[in-house]
């Protein structure tokens, strides 16, 4: 078969043999496709103004997640499903059951959102048979409205969870085993190449030929979710160079737990780990919540969140607190590297130009441990840490530090452990005089910066008190604020 | 009375307590309601970008555009000195203000040099290659 990109658009069959690597999918059906429904709003994956469904095979089952089309690069699409709200209605025009929702509960004003919390709703109802109020919320933090607000639209989406899918109205359920038949095909496990005006895009089709590829190009951007990487070409207007994508490698989309840990392949999205992670580490649900919105979360990747290196990465801390590894792949071989050491400085990551991320493995905390991570932001939902706190703490029978480790974001270039602080606790009473007292090591271990998030003084003082806050909910005594209880 | 000839209404439009479906609600939900950004271009449609001050409060000496107007498929570049007549843009509020400003900027971000390039190309980027000279004047705060 030639080299190209094959995908289901709503109900065609799409073949594109020439690509940029870095072409959207939202320009691509704005501009190509002239489906003009899915609008562009903020270009980098915060309003939700261009979300559609993409359906990709997972462990052999047909599932559709919204996901921003700003941000996501049309090569990325290779074997999947993309749906867009023009696909909803009846070929008479009938309103599909969650657009008549949000007609009949005046969930639209100016309108400009609305295509894109209607796929949001739509995702939802897919996943979700009896959504909560808190499950909606959850749901929506990805789509900005300035004009109708929110009840509304949270209205309809509680008066169409009286329905469920049925081929009588809805097209995904009335095509499903079509599409998952064409889905499979187009699975073939081969490497793609395609040049387009010089730029060179790969797919590779296993990790071996992934390690190839790199052996070959080492100066490559490897792209997973592209909630990031696609913030470089429309924001920063950055050249990538040969991209190479991943998304599509389902060698690197296995997620296992065992007695030891759990083992997290560089392509598996936050929406995928949530379940494995908050059964066996609880700390880690509401967290998981709390980035991006929802169609961030089915983008992106956790390998990509640690590959990308940056300081204020949300899942880093409590990785690092929690002692886990990254685990790299080159034609060389594997070779596992502690966290806490896989960040070097700022920009700078101990993965050579021909290693990729394989997996990460998440040692599990014993039951007794105590857990806690804290995020930071200037809002609750769908925001970048001013600073991020999380700690792992082993106490022993007298009521002793016997082991603790403690890691930051947004204090440092790098997610970083508090290894003064750590220290000084290690052998002392878990008292709230111990915890007091161990708050100026952290000025050994940290010199935040002012930006646009926190200045440095509110970094620092706010990393104090977030040790003070997990002292309190290690003893009993919860501190957060929750508005829902399911919610926070 | 002859009622054939009109219709008796029970009921009066847009009444309290009476759910009254957006006009536009249907199109707005289907993806059908075109904006501004869905209408085809027409060809040879050119591309602006706005170059901002970066300075909140200072005196614009001079504007150096050179690097812009060389820049591959840039056709023009404005600021205030093409506006022709009273240069009063209309604001979002009471009062409009000079776009470009003129000569003095007294807030931190306003537009001094529209710049059209294309077409088929992407715009420029917005400030790339400008250089605008700034003094603090006496009755400003100094820039940071």
């Amino acid at each position: 078969m030639t080299d190209a990109i094959r995908f289901i658009l709503n109900g065609d069959d799409i073949t594109l043999t020439s690509v940029r690597p870095t072409e959207t999918l939202l320009d691509y059906l704005r501009l190509q496709r002239r489906l003009t429904g899915t609008k562009e709003g903020c270009a980098e994956g915060d309003c939700g103004a261009c979300t559609v469904l993409v359906g990709r095979l997972v462990d052999g089952v047909l599932v559709y997640e919204s996901v921003n089309a700003c941000i996501r690069f049309l090569a990325s699409l290779h074997g999947t499903h993309v749906v867009t709200v023009e696909h909803l209605a009846g070929a008479n025009g009938a309103l599909h059951p969650i657009q008549q929702a949000m007609v009949d509960c005046h969930g639209s004003q100016c309108g400009f959102c609305t295509p894109g919390f209607v796929m949001s709703l739509y995702g939802l109802w897919l996943s979700t048979e009896k959504p909560t109020r808190a499950d909606i919320e959850r749901a929506l933090p990805g789509n900005l409205c300035r004009c109708t607000g929110y009840e509304p639209i949270i209205r309809a989406a509680e008066q169409v969870s009286a329905t469920r899918p049925s081929s009588i109205f809805d097209p995904l359920e009335r095509n499903r085993t079509d599409i998952l038949a064409r889905l499979w095909t187009l699975r073939s496990g081969e490497t793609i190449r395609i040049e387009t005006d010089g730029e060179k895009l790969v797919i590779p089709g296993t990790t071996g030929a992934l390690a190839e590829v790199l052996a070959e190009e080492p100066k490559a951007t490897i792209v997973a979710g592209s909630t990031d990487v696609g913030l470089w070409v429309t924001k920063q207007m950055r050249p990538l160079g040969t991209v190479i994508f991943i998304n599509n490698l389902s060698e690197l989309q296995a997620i296992h737990a065992s007695d030891r840990g759990i083992s997290i392949g560089a392509g598996v999205t936050y929406s995928q780990a949530l379940d494995t992670l908050s059964t066996h580490i609880p700390a880690l649900k509401p967290f998981i919540h709390r980035i991006g919105g929802e169609q961030v979360r089915n983008m992106g990747t956790i390998g990509g969140n640690i590959a990308n290196g940056s300081p204020i990465g949300d899942t880093p801390p409590p990785l690092i607190s929690l002692g886990s590894s990254v685990n790299l792949h080159s034609k060389a071989g594997t070779r596992m590297v502690p966290l806490d050491i896989f960040f070097i400085d700022y920009g700078k990551q101990g993965r050579r130009p021909d290693e990729f991320v394989e997996s990460i493995f998440v040692p599990l905390p014993p039951a007794e441990n105590h857990v806690g991570v804290y995020k930071i932001t200037k809002r609750r939902d769908e925001d970048i840490s001013a600073v991020c706190g999380a700690f792992n703490l082993s106490l022993a029978d007298d009521n002793t530090v016997r082991a603790i480790r403690i890691a930051y974001g947004g204090m440092a270039g790098t997610p970083k452990r508090a290894l003064s602080v750590e220290a000084f606790l290690r052998g002392k009473p878990w008292t709230e005089e111990t915890v007091l007292a161990a708050r100026d090591q952290f000025d050994r271990d940290y010199k935040p910066l002012t930006d646009w998030r926190a200045s440095a003084e509110y970094r620092q003082l706010t990393a104090k008190n977030l040790l003070l806050r997990f002292f309190l909910e290690s003893t009993g005594t919860p501190q957060g604020l929750t508005r829902f209880e399911e919610v926070a | 009375m002859d009622t054939s000839t009109f219709e008796l209404k029970s009921d009066i439009n847009g009444r309290m307590h009476v759910s009254l479906k957006h006009d536009s609600a249907h199109k707005h939900v289907s993806g059908e309601a075109e904006y501004i950004d869905d209408i085809p271009e027409m060809a040879g449609t050119l591309h602006g970008a706005v170059g901002l001050s970066i300075c909140a409060h200072g005196e614009i000496v001079a504007i150096d555009l050179e690097a812009v107007r060389s820049a591959p498929g840039v056709v023009r570049v404005f600021t205030g000195k093409d506006v022709p007549g009273v240069n009063d843009v209309p604001g979002g509020g009471a009062r409009g203000g000079p776009v470009p400003p003129p000569r003095r900027g007294e807030s931190r971000g306003p537009p001094f040099s529209p710049v059209f390039a294309g077409p088929g190309g992407a715009p420029p980027r917005p400030g790339a290659g400008e250089k605008a000279e700034k003094k603090a004047s006496a009755a400003f705060p100094r820039c940071g």
